[in-house]
């Protein structure tokens, strides 16, 4: 149980504090409601590249790390599809520096046309380290494409190809910034030895000022529902074949998405799991797993393998596709669901030791819906019954909802 | 309606006195077979670690992939159950193992639920004294790690590090030591059982607990652990001879079409207890240790010739070494290698100012306060100090010496640790 306060500033900037008297160090979270989803197809990668522009200086603050070193701070922050979210630890004693610092660049950018300029550059090398230069690095740059034919998913936050960052301009980031990054469109969440009132009043002194902006309205092309089993096949200078399947599913809000996480579980989490005796009795695969996107509009469920040597993809693809059967034409037994459902109970448990990881908790669920959600999230997944389980993997793990994809070792 | 003063942005808030962290004490006892029991007590969460460390590394086989073999093994089979028995049982009351073999060191560590505790430990116990390395496990392991092996080769950034540390400190020290596919052959469940057999016992054992372990789970300890029937014997100490002190040396390594060079540069030096290390340490964050060093400031932040660039100063307990690495542009590597030599040679020829030196301070007390938030954290610091011999006030004195560090000390640093004459340097790319 997280106990925390909610306040809403005038601007729209909703604030959650959870105090933890035990911890010297504060975390402070803000994430904005802007993700490579929301990106034009035709300047992909953008949403990721902004994010490093954020720390090229802002309105009244030339660098923003230097400052938060100073006090004994460390910061960074991420992009995903869906959300853009930037983290700080910092002695409590200096958490007004957090404020004054993420409340800067809030308001505004400084916008050096040198900033752009390394970023851009930072962010192709990025490209090159992390999706072009290692073995099946460029995998979600090939499964993307496969799985969403409409959806923004269907492109990587690092971007579709490195020209769209090459080609970036500062009007561009200009318009980003300002249609992005407001109050209206951001959680802010603190933990740590801090008293709640006075983290609203820092929040009402450095973010009230900011004005809130409601142009923006998201309305993203949405997936049409895929209608025949799809295969895609390459070659690449890697050692191992590699294989993978995935399946549309619902979003991370909607009513079935703890039944088919758990139904990730069941099939390829750790080695009690179903597909793992295609690793040690049939040795078809060497590894295989099985997981969900958690993405929040409609997402994937994915299983991954690598074959052993010699194995067709033809023969390994139909033993997976028997262990799906079997759960959806007989479900799980009780002691199968009920061993899923505490994994995820202990996981829920062992994330909230790190302040950092409940700052962002907070953040996102609250951003999503509503932060006291997370005090739920354990008991949706104590509901979900072993029907429930069966009919979601008949309708989930079905061959039309399929998208194969053979990464094949040249 | 009061006015409001106008809000000044341009100046940071005044900073606050970072209180000195309070420190749980460590609780300590012994088993009655010999075994070392570390115990800090803390948290919010009903849950307990209970880790093993054992003499069990690297450093502790003649034979390559010993360590992390026989490692690997104690969750995958017992007299009683399999590894997919094991895990199912564990997982079933939402537990966790987490295990892993370095150079000097190997252990395993438990993350259970409070109220699971007397369900758990059993099996806990069963991995570290019953396991009995199952042939089937093993072949499945030994393939994982050959398949892991081959694609480390095509990565730049692995290809540096081994061609790196097999220069430091010569192939035939653990080290050292380079893998190949070969080596996987020679590994055989006889010899992993008799590593086992010889390293994972008692009196090579120590047990660090933190959270808040159930006073009965920690009367319950000798029970489980405390027995004369694994106690294992006395062993020799393992030596191994070094290689002479080297002079500046240049490496490439080819790996035709890749896109990017790994740049790696350093040298051996000394362990955890050596008087220049902390010092160095401080040295090395100004350099490259930190977003804000030198090294990512001038190859990142201003010349975006990386994605990151970063330092370190690594002890082991037997030696130790500092390196740089960085992936960049294949076609910069010349300039990346330029202004990496450049910072360095700025380093040992002027002090750094009071400013910088003063906000590498201020990080590293940062750093350090976040090391020993919590009683996980402050348990990894307790065994680093143990591991390492070092004073038992070390972890407290920490801001003290921290303070001590001066500007010319840092320059003193970098000449006597960074000659170019000494640094090794390995570029592998097309």
């Amino acid at each position: 149980m997280i106990e925390f306060e909610k306040k809403t500033l005038s601007n729209g900037l909703r604030v959650i504090v959870h105090p933890d008297p035990t911890s010297e160090i504060a975390a402070l979270n803000l994430v904005y409601d802007v993700g490579a989803r929301d990106e034009d197809p035709k300047r992909t990668g953008f949403a990721h590249l902004f994010e490093h522009l954020m720390f090229g200086g802002s309105a009244n603050i030339p660098e923003f790390d230097r400052p938060l070193q100073e006090v004994g701070g460390e910061n960074n922050a991420f992009t995903t599809n869906d959300i853009t979210n930037y983290y700080m630890t910092l002695p409590a004693a200096n958490l007004e520096t957090g404020f004054w610092l993420e409340s800067d660049r809030m308001l505004n950018l400084a916008f050096s046309e040198k900033s752009l300029e390394v970023q851009r550059q930072v962010v192709i090398e990025e490209f090159k380290q992390r999706y072009l230069n290692q073995p099946y690095g460029d995998l979600w740059m090939l499964l993307r494409p496969l799985i969403y034919k409409q959806h923004p998913y269907r492109w990587p936050t690092i971007g579709q190809e490195v020209r769209h960052i090459e080609e970036a301009t500062m009007a561009d980031v200009k318009e980003f910034f300002h249609l992005h990054y407001r109050p209206n469109r951001a959680v802010l969440s603190v933990v740590g030895k801090v008293e709640p009132n006075h983290v609203f009043e820092l929040a009402e002194k450095w973010f009230g000022p900011i004005p809130a902006d409601t142009h923006y309205q998201r309305q993203l092309a949405q997936e049409p529902e895929q209608k025949a089993y799809r295969r895609q096949e390459v070659e690449r200078e890697v050692p191992v074949n590699s294989f993978h399947l995935a399946f549309h599913m619902g979003g991370r809000n909607e009513e079935n998405y703890q039944t088919v996480d758990l139904i990730s579980d069941l099939l390829g989490r750790g080695k009690s799991s179903r597909l793992y005796p295609l690793v040690r009795e049939k040795q078809l695969f060497s590894q295989v797993g099985a997981f969900v996107s958690g993405s929040l509009d409609p997402g994937v469920l994915m299983v991954s393998g690598k074959l052993q040597a010699g194995v067709a993809f033809d023969d390994a693809e139909k033993a997976v596709w028997d262990v799906l059967h079997e759960l959806s034409t007989q479900g799980p037994n009780d002691e199968e669901l009920e061993k899923v459902i505490n994994k995820v109970e202990s996981s829920l448990v062992f994330a909230e030791i790190n302040g950092l990881n409940k700052a962002m908790n907070l953040g996102s669920f609250e951003l999503h819906g509503d932060a006291g959600d997370i005090n739920h999230e354990i008991e949706k997944y104590r509901q979900v019954s072993k029907a429930n389980i069966q009919q979601q993997a008949t309708q989930v793990l079905r061959r039309e909802n399929a998208s194969s994809l053979w990464y094949k070792a040249l | 309606m009061s006015s409001v003063p106008i809000l000044d942005r341009s100046h940071a808030p005044a900073p606050g006195a970072i209180a000195n962290p309070t420190l749980t004490p460590v609780q300590q006892l012994t088993l009655d077979n010999g075994v070392p029991v570390y115990i800090i007590e803390g948290g919010t969460q009903e849950v307990t670690r209970i880790e093993f460390a054992f003499e069990a590394g690297t450093w502790h086989s003649n034979q390559k992939l010993m360590a992390g073999t026989a490692n690997a093994m104690l969750t995958e089979g017992t007299s009683e159950l399999n590894g997919p028995e094991l895990s199912a049982r564990l997982d079933g009351y939402g537990a966790f193992i987490q295990n892993e073999a370095s150079r000097d060191v190997a252990s395993i560590a438990l993350y259970t639920l409070n109220r699971f505790w007397q369900e758990t430990l059993p099996v806990f116990e069963s991995m570290i004294k019953d396991s009995k390395v199952p042939q089937t496990a093993l072949d499945i392991y030994l393939n994982n790690r050959r398949q892991s092996h081959l694609v480390g080769q095509e990565k730049v950034g692995v290809l540096a590090r081994q061609a790196f540390s097999g220069q430091l400190f010569g192939e035939d020290h653990p080290y050292g030591q380079q893998v190949d596919l070969e080596d996987y052959d020679a590994v055989s469940r006889a010899v992993v059982m008799e590593f086992y057999q010889k390293r994972y016992t008692a009196r090579q054992a120590s047990l660090f607990i933190a959270g808040k372990p159930p006073k009965a789970l920690i009367a319950a300890l000798n029970h489980h652990f405390g027995g004369a029937d694994w106690i294992g014997e006395h062993s020799a100490p393992f030596e191994y001879r070094l290689p002479d002190p080297q002079q500046a040396l240049s490496i490439e390594v080819n790996k035709s079409g890749a896109l990017q060079s790994a740049i790696r540069l350093g040298r051996r030096l000394f362990s955890k207890n050596h008087p220049d290390y902390f010092p160095l340490q401080v040295t090395n964050t100004l350099l490259g240790g930190y977003f804000g060093s030198r090294l990512m400031t001038n190859l990142r932040e201003d010349k975006g010739l990386t994605y990151g660039i970063g330092s370190s100063v690594v002890p082991l307990r037997h030696s130790g070494y500092f390196f740089i690495s960085t992936e960049v542009n294949a076609d910069a590597t010349a300039q990346a290698l330029e202004e990496i030599y450049k910072e360095i040679g700025k380093l040992r020829e002027t002090s750094p100012d009071a400013k910088e030196l003063e906000r590498v301070k201020n990080y590293l007390l940062g750093a350090f306060l976040r090391s020993v938030s919590g009683p996980f954290s402050q348990l990894e610091q307790l065994r680093s100090r143990l591991f390492f011999d070092l004073p038992e006030n070390y972890i407290e004195s920490f801001p003290k010496r921290l303070q001590a560090v001066t500007s010319d000390q840092v320059q003193e640093m970098a000449n006597r640790y960074w000659q170019e004459a000494h640094l090794i340097q390995v570029v592998a790319g097309p």
